[in-house]
């Protein structure tokens, strides 16, 4: 999707409730949004209604939105912040007191973006909530950990844990 | 053909960047996009269609709430102001009786009231009213009044005859008004011994400079109309 795409012209189109200009910024963000909710919730029924109600709040809202340049991110917090809701009651944060995953710090395998999409698929709803926020999405741990209501300790212990299990479950993929 | 070799370093370079780090910052960025199902937007729509607009009723609260407050902060000025207004005076006023005049001490400040007593007294016998005689405690000295003569032509009666006696009705008779004013203070007095005092007219001060004449003849008088023989 081509940010060049999205100009004022249709910003401001959408703003005024152009039903043609809103299915134009939905055909062009559903990809990037959908993904975000589906690698959340792991889901695809769960991850279909929550873009649903995404995409509604997002287009009752738009006029509220004082930066128009940061359309993407603010939809992308959106999005996030209601898959995160969605499955807040599943997640669930193993403790890593007990477990003492096999440290591979000798990682040597190359590796491409399907294999490790599909290697962030098996991980836990706690680790892989955390792995998406901060590495893939770019929040920082202090807002990954409130929009968790976790502690950032916890935060950047469960990205270390996810990141052992995906060096571990990608060498296992490779070798398949 | 030549060959041309590469930088000797550019296989530790390439080394590195099969660091697990540096290759999910590489991924993370092109992840593969997924769809979604192919009947979500009409499901958006008939939501979008359904959904009333958001009416921001924070804003109509808030005023709401800013005219009560004008409403009731002008209410209490208006009752603290009313009540200012209407609050009792610290002198009460009774109008009755007359009560007998009261020789005090202070006999100068009792003489100079008299002058004007006087005149208002001699007033009020020529008014035929019924208010009653002085006592003799007012009348101590008064001064004599120098007024200007007026050039005056005389009267002549000799060829003069009655022609009607105009007399006016006599009025249904009212009881006397009282008009002596007894003021009792139950608070501040500033003296207790100024004798207040009105006999007869509303201004008793400025009887003295009244005349009577033609042009001040009340209703109750007796016209006699005069004709030459």
């Amino acid at each position: 999707m081509s940010v060049q795409k999205l100009d004022a012209d249709l910003l401001s189109r959408v703003i005024k409730n152009d039903r043609s200009a809103q299915f134009r910024l939905f055909e062009l963000t559903k990809g990037m949004l959908y993904s975000i909710c589906f690698r959340v919730l792991n889901d695809e029924d769960e991850a279909n209604d929550v873009l649903q109600d995404s995409y509604v709040e997002i287009f009752q809202k738009i006029r509220t939105l004082s930066h128009p340049e940061a359309l993407l991110s603010w939809m992308k917090t959106i999005t996030i912040r209601k898959a995160i809701n969605q499955n807040k009651k599943r997640i669930h944060f193993e403790s890593l007191d007990n477990i003492h995953p096999e440290t591979t710090d000798d990682f040597d395998a190359w590796f491409d973006a399907e294999v490790l999409d599909q290697a962030i698929q098996s991980l836990p709803d706690g680790a892989r909530a955390v792995f998406l926020l901060t590495t893939v999405e770019g929040y920082p741990h202090k807002d990954a950990s409130e929009l968790l209501g976790i502690s950032e300790s916890t935060s950047k212990s469960q990205l270390h844990y996810a990141k052992t299990l995906l060096k571990k479950r990608i060498t296992k993929l490779l070798q398949a | 053909m030549k060959e041309y070799s590469p930088k000797s370093d550019l296989w530790r370079k390439i080394q590195q960047q099969k660091n697990f780090d540096s290759q999910l910052k590489t991924h993370t960025t092109n992840l593969p996009e997924r769809v979604p199902n192919k009947d979500i937007w009409s499901a958006i729509e008939s939501e979008l269609d359904h959904t009333t607009p958001v009416i921001p009723i924070w804003k109509y609260g808030l005023a709401a709430a800013s005219i009560v407050l004008v409403l009731l902060i002008s209410g209490v000025a208006y009752l603290q102001f009313a009540e200012k207004d209407s609050a009792p005076k610290l002198t009460t006023e009774v109008i009755g009786e007359s009560p007998d005049a009261i020789v005090t001490e202070q006999t100068p400040q009792i003489q100079k009231e008299a002058v004007e007593e006087e005149a208002v007294h001699s007033e009020v016998k020529r008014r035929t009213t019924n208010v009653p005689t002085q006592k003799d405690a007012f009348k101590t000295t008064h001064l004599p009044i120098l007024t200007p003569m007026l050039d005056l032509p005389d009267l002549n009666f000799e060829n003069l005859q009655v022609a009607e006696i105009i007399i006016p009705p006599l009025p249904e008779p009212i009881a006397p008004a009282t008009l002596h004013n007894v003021q009792i203070s139950w608070g501040l007095q500033e003296d207790k011994n100024k004798l207040r005092t009105t006999f007869g007219a509303s201004d008793p001060e400025n009887i003295t400079n009244q005349q009577i004449g033609r042009a001040d003849q009340t209703p109750r008088s007796i016209k006699i109309k005069l004709k030459r023989q």
